[in-house]
């Protein structure tokens, strides 16, 4: 995806490091290019394992993770980052097509998640969410 | 000692395996058999064929004992006698002998409960002279020792359950149940099952099998070191740490008991959140699938809008 593409209002904004984790493939490159034309950089990956990895050996600014995936979920993720690498939580946007109870959006608030958006969500919505993080 | 016996000692001893050895001992006791059948019964195995008089002398077992020992190992089948003068002693292999003690164990079981029939016919031929509790239902205490009184007790708590069956208790306090019927009686129970716990990583195995829709996960603040399981609004089994090894509870139908005990389950069951959702999706219905799936499809319509947008505009803005 080019990157000469660039939304004029993100222009100025510092460049961020985005990871996204969701097996729905059409979803991370709609992301991924939408996050291109905002000028911020983009890894997406489409498997809970290969996510966690990466988190383990990279660093991002900021992580949308999608939840229901198969063989390992964005909940596992979840629990790995707060047993491994907490600090990582708060870098975390969960974007998810679930219904999430409300117990369940406060327990990932006491673990220090940043948002749980659900799906559709507006795509400036999200933006602006990624880059309160780094804020 | 001679020389020949502290050979002897050290191969059934074993200083390399003596700990090994000590473990397999004391699991023989576990068997059914005592301490000095055990000691004999592993002696032979380890040794080979040898006079009660060998035995005696190297186990340093008095001769009459040694004899009843061998006696009793024989009638249990796991050691033989070999004719001759004088007559020698082998034992049949380890993992045979297990079979047949426990073989043994289980005849025993179903003799009891064929005699259970029996006493019980019996009993009711006999007058009663003892009249019926004024209060059937009263301040009554028993203290279970030992993982199966304790687990019997449950059993028959589930059994007689027609309202709700409630379990407190961290992780690790079940993983002492694990290999027992714990469970399964757990999932039998006709009543609603509710059941709190730590539900950690390394110990949730031990619930295994049980429900997701049916648990939640104790809190921090609530881990407190007690764990109880409440029958209806009648009985209640509280489990005491006392420090051995050996698992301890009491059981009581007091009525007061299992109130306050009732009350603090289902305040913290309130303010208590399910376990992983995640688990749950596979019993989340169709409707729930298909609006999973819809939302999806808005996303990406939603992110498609976004970025043809984007592109016009920015096509647009080369045109000019």
């Amino acid at each position: 995806m080019s990157n000469t593409i660039s939304s004029p209002e993100n222009q100025n904004e510092s460049r961020l490091n985005v990871l996204i984790i969701d097996d729905n493939e059409q979803i991370t490159k709609m992301i991924s290019s939408f996050l291109d034309m905002s000028n911020h950089e983009c890894t997406v990956v489409n498997d809970g394992k290969e996510g966690v990895e990466l988190i383990k050996t990279h660093q991002f600014d900021s992580i949308v993770l999608d939840l229901a995936m198969p063989e390992c979920d964005g909940y596992e993720i979840l629990d790995t980052l707060q047993n491994e690498d907490p600090s990582q939580l708060s870098k975390i946007i969960i974007l998810t097509a679930s219904n999430i109870p409300i117990e369940t959006i406060r327990k990932f608030k006491d673990l220090g998640i940043s948002s749980c958006l659900q799906k559709p969500v507006d795509i400036d919505q999200l933006l602006s969410k990624i880059t309160d993080i780094t804020n | 000692m001679t020389m020949e016996e502290a050979l002897i000692e050290n191969l059934v001893l074993g200083n390399d395996h003596k700990e090994s050895m000590k473990k397999i001992n004391e699991n023989l006791i576990q068997y059914g058999l005592t301490p000095n059948q055990s000691k004999v019964y592993l002696f032979l195995t380890k040794t080979g064929e040898k006079t009660a008089s060998a035995i005696s002398k190297s186990l340093n077992i008095p001769r009459t004992e040694s004899y009843h020992l061998l006696n009793s190992l024989e009638q249990k089948g796991i050691i033989f006698s070999i004719f001759g003068k004088p007559t020698k002693f082998n034992s049949v292999p380890i993992d045979d002998a297990l079979t047949i003690v426990i073989d043994n164990e289980k005849k025993r079981i179903s003799d009891l409960e064929l005699k259970k029939e029996k006493i019980l016919t019996l009993w009711e031929t006999i007058p009663k002279h003892v009249e019926e509790s004024e209060n059937p239902d009263g301040n009554k205490f028993q203290i279970l020792q030992g993982r199966n009184s304790i687990l019997v007790k449950i059993e028959r708590m589930v059994k007689t359950a027609d309202k709700e069956m409630l379990v407190l208790g961290s992780d690790t306090n079940f993983i002492k149940f694990y290999h027992t019927e714990f469970v399964n009686l757990l999932k039998k129970t006709k009543a609603e099952l509710q059941v709190l716990t730590t539900f950690s990583k390394k110990g949730k195995f031990a619930l295994d099998g049980l429900p997701l829709n049916n648990i939640k996960k104790l809190d921090e603040s609530n881990r407190h070191n007690f764990s109880f399981i409440i029958k209806d609004d009648s009985e209640v089994v509280f489990f005491i740490n006392s420090g051995s090894s050996e698992l301890m509870a009491i059981w009581t139908d007091s009525k007061s008991f299992v109130s306050t005990l009732k009350s603090l389950f289902k305040l913290i069951w309130r303010k208590s959140a399910f376990v992983l959702e995640k688990e749950n999706k596979f019993t989340k219905n169709m409707s729930e699938d298909y609006d999973h799936r819809l939302r999806e499809i808005e996303q990406e319509k939603v992110i498609l809008d976004y970025l043809q947008q984007n592109l016009m505009v920015k096509k647009g803005g080369k045109n000019e």
